[in-house]
Formats: structure tokens, C-alpha cells, sequence
């Protein structure tokens, strides 16, 4: 019991500890259009949770950070599509859950999942290992018919902040051999054309220590690093 | 109380991630596919075996997929009297469960029910004589939801054999172009069905 | 089974995949529920968000919004605002925080979340025998609301948690390896991974239910108050979680009857007979001056005996089914399908003596104007196998002529043309 215990610690110390920030775009296999000049882009209202990671290790959501991590970093990818000559416009899934633009975005999410449990997880599905090649359908020109949109971008980011007695802890528990994860944070992006359905972009990044998304720079350079390989 | 439930949450959850890092998956070739050595189709392109994914394993059920779980999957079973198509972790939890005796309206019943263990309220549509291999057997569409409100389309076909054993194919995909994309391949599997 | 299992983690169904869309609701109001008055403003302004109970807000507004979004929501608009209008009458002043959502699920549940969001479970419904009960029930939920006492578990829940380091340890590297690893379910794969995916706060949401006993103790004092005072019967409260023990104790399933916890209010409301006989001394202090609304409730909830039934059975706790079934049919009323739902246990289960039992059932139901067109269908279905030919072809006859769009009509057609040709040459 203990020894499963400390593997799994250890495995979350892998998994949330990374001293620097990383990034693991995949791109679309087959043939695809990325946006030209002066598309629209439907920038979906990101997901962010985010938690503090107590002394005693509980994780506990802070609907602050949360919201400015939500807030900062929408505002931070907008300007970096901007900034490639197309526009922006913004649509909150919540919003937008029924009918069949609703079937869409949970269609997302189910995709997304699957992006990420099997391009980026341990799970194998061999007839879809290294083929990436995922796709939403031509359902999507509901959504692009109803925002008006080309393309659109889903972000969603979780992750803890340790507090300050979370840092005494792990000095601790160290010396003792348990791994005491820090707190981290990921954040994943997906470019979905909206006339084919295809996920034409897909990345997935760690945030490095010095992109704290609770604060306006530190969510600038998030999402920097998170789409700089997005064909935009 | 909290703790007793986060703990056991946490249990499982250690016990799923740990699973998860042992569990195969094998590629099944296109062609001829044979399902628990007691039935036969012939798949129209590759397929992924995900059955080492399902814990615990309800024994004589097998699942292929091409986008994983959450896109797709056919379950290939073949089931004792007895038995049933889902497995609870323990037990003593009740569960559906598949009887020699049952008549057509009944298998529907019982393979639906097993979907509403993990999808909502689903239901059956034109349920339709259809014959598995040479067996006389039932066909039915189905339609029901995830809990996050994905609309999930189906349809399977089920025939008793001579030695009181349920074959039965279930085809399960989101509605949205997911259900649609494989159904001419699913139907080709059907169709292909054959006693082994 | 992931329902099965985990029915008892409150919130549990609302967790969904780590890639879920959850930003906070927008503040509008339930679409499902159709007022008949509009409410009252709400009495709590939304706490700061850099806050304990702002946190505890933010949790909730993502579980309401899955909930908004979920494939368990029960839409119909007149029950809806019933339901909400007994729930207004018992949450005295808190009742312009009330945003109640109906969810279709088999297990006897109901739960007010600290932002005003409030979850009634079918099998809740199923369960109350008047509207008094209900009411009780949802009294005593908007009686924690009240007294907020989610934000005294999340306190004491971290008080205590210094002690607990390595047991949360392993909820973190759950959570954190199981995002990263694994998809969202195949079949029983479902329920391991949808619980650790969001482990945390599935942890903290399922928490913030997890009532001390102290707290339940005020809740019932305080919902009983509430429903007293809005003139219900004071023998309701006593009377359901009289009823729910009884119910539990007649589980087919050895586990649920030696822990209460599962699938069942219990697990987040620790109920003891204490706290039955402090309902019934207080009951009965008081006198029976006050009214049940029996009638008006089972016309409520009417339209939707069949449906939810037939959810309860999917459970296939027979035993429990069938407590059910002796309480809906004390009073004579729906007969033909709580009859129907007799056979139904018994054609399903069959033990020793329960063919013969069914076919008395379902001949029971077919003498009320209530009963399923599927009643004749499996008296046909037995007749059949019988050899009893043209009683089979009669009751087929009628199952298809009372339910003409039935989706088994090809089957049941085939199988009256298969007796047919045997009838016949006999007759």
C-alpha cells in the first residue's frame, strides 16, 4: 500500500513538477487549409480551473484566480490571433449548449478527451496511435453559420499553485523519500476549421514558473508558448 | 463522511491509473475476425481491441474501436445464461442478466438496460426480425445520451445459438457524424455474421 | 456501473471529463423552470471571489452549469415549477436563491449547492409518498443552505486535513495521472476513470454534502420548522426517513443493506433512528394540525410513474422495486401500472413461483384503464409458451391495437403470423 502510494507520487511529481514551460503541438495529417489572411476566428471562452495546493495537500479551486486565468488568458490568445491579420470574436459554451450547436461543442469535448487520452495519454488505440487525423464533421457550419466564424479555438487550463506552507512541506517530505507535488499547470488548445470539422491544430503546454496566467504577463507568455505552432 | 468518499474516489483512481498503464490494446486486421471462438465477421478495415480496457471485464465480451471509446465501439459478445454485458466492481451489485428463456422483446430489454448503466434513458426503436449467420435473430436501433448531454445513436443484433449462448453485436457512436461515418461498416458486419 | 456504484458521491454525476466546457453560468435563470410567480430577489449577494466561500461558489456554478447541460435533465415545464413551488415554500426567505434543476435519476436525492443551485432527483420524487414529504426533504436541504453549512464542512474538512497528508497526497497524483492517462470510459472502464479524472474537485464537491451530524440535526429541526410553518403535516419528516430505512433494509443487495451510505441520501446525510425519533417526539408534540397534499402530489408526479418505474427496475434491486410498488399502490391509485411493474419484477427475476406471480400481475393490471399496452403483450408472451394459442394471438391483438406506433411491431406481428399458422390447422 505505501510503496503504491509513493510511485504514485512520484508520478504526479512527473507529471505536475516541470521546471520549464513545454509544448507538444500535433498537426492535422491530411490535407488542410490553415486560415488565410483576415479569417474569422471564433474564440470559444476558455476553461480554466484552477486550485491552491494547501500545506496539508488538499486542492482547493479559487474561483478568483480562476476567473483572471480564464479572462487573461482569452485576452492574451485574441491579441496573438490578432496579431496574424484575422479577427476575433467570442462565444461562451455555456451559452451555446442546445440544439445541435450545443451537440457540437460537447462533440469537442469528446474528441478533445480523445486527443488527449491517446495522442498525449497511455492509452493505445492502435488505429489511431500515430494517425492524427481527428475530425468534428461537417456539423460544424452550424457553428460557423451562427458566429459568423471560419475557424474556431477551444482553450482549456487546469492546475494548482502551491501556497507557501506547501513549499515547507515538500522540503520535508523529501528527506523522507515521498515526492509532494508542487502544483502545476497545463493548458491545451484546439484549431478547429469550421467548414470540414477537422481539428487542424493541436497543443498541449506546461506552464513554466514564469507564466503564472493569474497575472497578465505571465498569461501573455502562456499563450505564446502554447500556440506558437498553431498554423495561423 | 467527505473523506471516506474522496478516499475511495482517490482508490479507484490510483487503482485506474495504474491499470491503465498495463492494459493492451492489439490491432485487429481487416477481413475475418473471430469473436470469442464462437462467431465470425468479416471487418471492412482495421480495428483497435480495446476489451483489456473494460475493468473488470465482463467475461465473453469483446470491444473494438477506431477513435477510442468515447467515438465508437462494437461490442462482440457472446454470453452464458447468466451472465450480462456489464460487470459491477463487486459482486453484490445487482445487474442485468441474460436468460436462456428469453424471447426477442427480452434481449432488447436486457442489452438495453446494460447501455443504461452507462448512458441515460436509452431506448429501442424498430426492433425487426434478422438473422445472425443462420441463426433467426433480433435487430433494433437505439438512441440515448451521455451524462454531459452528447446524444449517443446505436443499433445491435442478437441471436440465442443451439447451446443456449447470446451472440450479439452493439454499434454505440455520438450521433453527431460519428454514428454515420461507421454504420456501412457495421452493417457489413452484420451482414457477414457467421456461427464459428 | 458506475451509477450503481456511485450514486452516493452526490455530486458525482456532474463531474465529466477534464476537457468539459465549465466556465461559470451566465446569471440567468433555469430554462426548465417556469415560474408561476416570479420570484423574490435573491437574499445572498455572490461572496468575493479571492474567498473560501467564493471558491465554494465557483465549484457550484460549474456543477450547475453541467447539470444545465446534462443528458439527466428533466425538462417538463409543469413539473418543474411544481416542484420549485414547494421548495419556495419551505426555503422561507432563501427562496429567491432557489435555481432547481429535476434530474432523472433512480436514487432517492436532493441537494442545494451554496450558490442556490438545487439538484431533485427522481427517485426522490418516486419516493415521497405526499407533498408534505417533500417538502420536509427540501426544507431540511434549504436549511443547510441556510445555514451554510458546506462552508463549515470545506472549514473543518481543512482543519483536519493536516492530519490527512498522505491520504491527499494520493488524490493529487490520482487526479494529476489519471487527467493525463486516461479517456473518458468504456462501459465499466467509465465509472474508474470519471472518478479520477477530476478527482479534486470531485472530492471537494462531493464534500461540500458531506454533513456533520450536528449539522443534519439542525437541518431536519430547521426544515420541519420551515414545512410546519408553511401548514404541511408534521408526521412528514419522520414518516420518509422511516420509510427510506424500511426501503433500505429491503435491498436484494447484502451490501447496501449493511451500509446504508450507497446509493441513497445517506451517504451524505448520516441518518440515525435519533434522529427519527426526534422528528416523531416533535411530531407529535405538536398535533397533526397541518396537511399532506397527497392527491395534488400524485397528480404531479403521475405522468412520470411509468418512466421512472421503469428506471427504478433498471436498477434491479427487485427487492427494493417492490417496497416501492406497495407504497405507490397504498391508496388504490395506478394500479395498472403499479401492477404492471409487479409482473414486471417477477417475469425479470425469475425465482421460484414468480411465472405464476407475474401472470397474476399483469391479469391484474389489464382490469385498470391505466395499464401499459405491454401488460397484454406478456400475457400473450406466456400464453404462448403455454401452448394456449388463441389466447396468445388475443392478447397480441390487443397489445397492438392499443399501442399501434409500437416499436416492436414487426417482432409481435411475426409472432402473431407464426401462431396463426399453427391456430390454423387446428381451429
Amino acid at each position: 500500500m505505501l510503496k503504491q502510494i509513493r510511485a504514485l507520487a512520484a508520478l504526479a511529481m512527473l507529471v505536475a513538477v516541470t521546471a520549464c514551460a513545454t509544448s507538444a503541438p500535433r498537426t492535422f495529417q491530411g490535407e488542410f487549409q490553415p486560415p488565410a489572411d483576415n479569417s474569422r476566428i471564433l474564440v470559444m471562452t476558455p476553461d480554466v480551473q484552477l486550485s491552491v495546493l494547501t500545506a496539508a495537500g488538499l486542492q482547493e479551486p479559487r474561483e478568483d484566480w480562476s476567473v483572471a486565468g480564464r479572462d487573461n488568458l482569452a485576452a492574451a490568445v485574441a491579441t496573438l490571433i490578432r496579431a496574424q491579420s484575422h479577427s476575433t470574436s467570442s462565444l461562451d459554451p455555456a451559452t451555446a449548449m442546445e440544439g445541435r450547436v450545443g451537440q457540437i461543442i460537447r462533440l469537442h469535448d469528446a474528441v478533445g478527451g480523445s486527443i488527449l487520452a491517446i495522442n498525449y495519454g497511455a492509452y493505445s488505440v492502435p488505429t489511431r496511435n500515430d494517425d492524427f487525423s481527428w475530425t468534428l464533421g461537417e456539423g460544424v457550419q452550424e457553428l460557423a453559420a451562427a458566429h459568423n466564424a471560419d475557424y474556431a479555438l477551444f482553450v482549456t487550463a487546469r492546475g494548482s499553485y502551491a501556497s507557501a506552507g506547501r513549499v515547507a512541506a515538500m522540503v520535508g517530505m523529501a528527506i523522507l523519500g515521498v515526492g509532494v507535488p508542487l502544483g502545476g499547470q497545463q493548458a491545451f488548445a484546439s484549431l478547429v476549421d469550421l467548414r470540414t470539422g477537422n481539428v487542424i491544430w493541436f497543443n498541449v503546454a506546461t506552464a513554466a514558473p514564469n507564466q503564472d496566467m493569474r497575472e497578465t504577463e505571465g498569461a501573455a507568455s502562456l499563450a505564446e508558448t502554447l500556440m506558437r505552432d498553431a498554423p495561423l | 463522511m467527505s473523506f471516506t468518499i474522496t478516499r475511495r474516489a482517490a482508490l479507484w483512481g490510483a487503482a485506474g491509473a495504474a491499470l491503465s498503464g498495463c492494459a493492451t490494446s492489439s490491432l485487429v486486421p481487416q477481413g475475418s475476425y473471430t469473436a470469442n471462438g464462437a462467431f465470425r465477421v468479416t471487418l471492412q478495415r482495421p480495428w483497435s481491441d480495446l476489451t483489456n480496457y473494460m475493468m473488470p471485464r465482463p467475461p465473453g465480451v469483446r470491444l473494438l474501436s477506431i477513435d477510442g471509446p468515447m467515438l465508437n465501439r462494437l461490442y462482440l459478445a457472446t454470453i452464458d445464461p447468466g451472465g450480462s454485458l456489464v460487470r459491477p466492481r463487486d459482486r453484490d451489485t445487482p445487474r442485468p442478466t441474460y436468460r436462456a428463456d428469453m424471447g426477442d422483446t427480452e434481449i432488447v430489454e436486457f442489452i438495453v438496460d446494460c447501455v443504461a448503466v452507462e448512458f441515460q434513458s436509452p431506448e429501442s426503436s424498430a426492433l425487426r426480425p434478422q438473422n445472425f449467420g443462420a441463426l433467426p435473430g433480433v435487430r433494433f436501433d437505439l438512441s440515448s445520451r451521455t451524462e454531459a448531454g452528447l446524444d449517443i445513436a446505436g443499433t445491435a443484433l442478437a441471436a440465442r445459438s443451439a447451446n443456449d449462448k447470446l451472440n450479439a453485436m452493439l454499434y454505440l457512436a455520438p450521433r453527431e457524424h460519428y454514428y454515420a461515418q461507421l454504420l456501412p461498416d457495421v452493417e457489413a458486419a452484420f451482414a457477414s455474421a457467421a456461427l464459428a | 456501473m458506475k451509477r450503481l456504484a456511485l450514486a452516493g458521491a452526490c455530486l458525482a454525476a456532474a463531474a465529466t471529463f477534464a476537457f468539459a466546457q465549465e466556465t461559470p453560468p451566465a446569471e440567468t435563470q433555469a430554462p426548465a423552470a417556469v415560474m408561476f410567480a416570479p420570484p423574490p430577489p435573491p437574499s445572498r449577494a455572490r461572496p468575493d471571489s479571492s474567498t473560501d466561500e467564493g471558491g465554494l461558489w465557483g465549484l457550484s456554478d460549474r456543477a450547475e452549469q453541467q447539470a444545465r447541460a446534462s443528458g439527466q435533465l428533466e425538462t417538463d415545464p409543469a413539473l418543474n415549477a411544481y416542484v420549485r413551488e414547494v421548495a419556495c415554500r419551505v426555503a422561507a426567505e432563501y427562496c429567491g436563491d432557489i435555481r432547481l434543476y429535476v434530474m432523472n435519476r433512480p436514487f432517492f436525492n436532493a441537494s442545494m449547492a451554496p450558490n442556490g443551485y438545487m439538484e431533485v432527483w427522481s427517485g426522490l420524487l418516486l419516493r415521497a409518498e405526499d407533498e408534505a414529504q417533500l417538502a420536509f426533504v427540501l426544507g431540511h436541504e434549504t436549511a443547510h443552505y441556510g445555514e451554510r453549512h458546506s462552508l463549515e464542512t470545506l472549514r473543518a474538512t481543512r482543519a483536519r486535513a493536516n492530519g490527512a497528508m498522505i491520504a491527499s497526497m494520493v488524490i493529487a497524483a490520482a487526479g494529476t495521472a489519471a487527467a493525463v492517462n486516461s479517456p473518458n470510459s468504456a462501459s465499466s472502464i467509465a465509472d474508474v476513470t470519471r472518478v479520477a479524472v477530476d478527482a479534486v474537485y470531485l472530492g471537494t464537491i462531493a464534500s461540500l454534502f458531506g454533513f456533520s451530524r450536528e449539522n443534519e440535526t439542525e437541518a431536519d429541526n430547521v426544515g420541519f420548522d420551515h414545512a410546519v410553518a408553511a401548514n404541511y403535516d408534521p408526521g412528514a419528516g419522520h414518516r420518509i426517513w422511516t420509510y427510506l430505512i424500511a426501503e433500505t433494509a429491503a435491498s436484494d443487495n447484502p451490501d447496501t443493506r449493511r451500509r446504508e451510505t450507497r446509493g441513497s441520501i445517506f451517504s451524505t446525510h448520516p441518518l440515525s433512528s435519533d434522529r427519527v425519533e426526534a422528528l416523531t417526539a416533535r411530531a407529535t408534540a405538536l398535533g397533526g394540525a397541518g396537511q399532506t397534499h397527497r392527491e395534488r402530489y400524485r397528480t404531479a408526479i403521475r405522468p412520470f410513474l411509468d418512466e421512472w418505474l421503469r428506471a427504478d427496475l433498471r436498477r434491479r434491486d427487485y427487492g427494493q422495486t417492490a417496497h416501492l410498488l406497495d407504497r405507490l399502490g397504498a391508496h388504490g391509485e395506478d394500479l395498472g401500472v403499479i401492477e404492471y411493474y409487479r409482473g414486471e419484477i417477477r417475469r425479470l427475476r425469475r425465482a421460484e413461483g414468480d411465472r405464476a406471480g407475474a401472470l397474476q400481475h399483469y391479469s391484474n393490471a389489464i382490469t385498470h384503464p391505466d395499464a401499459p399496452a405491454a401488460a397484454w403483450r406478456e400475457l400473450g408472451e406466456y400464453a404462448a409458451r403455454d401452448g394456449r394459442r388463441a389466447e396468445a394471438a388475443a392478447h397480441f391483438a390487443t397489445y397492438l391495437e392499443r399501442a399501434p406506433n409500437a416499436e416492436d411491431r414487426a417482432l409481435v406481428e411475426a409472432r402473431l403470423a407464426q401462431i396463426n399458422a399453427h391456430t390454423g390447422g387446428v381451429e
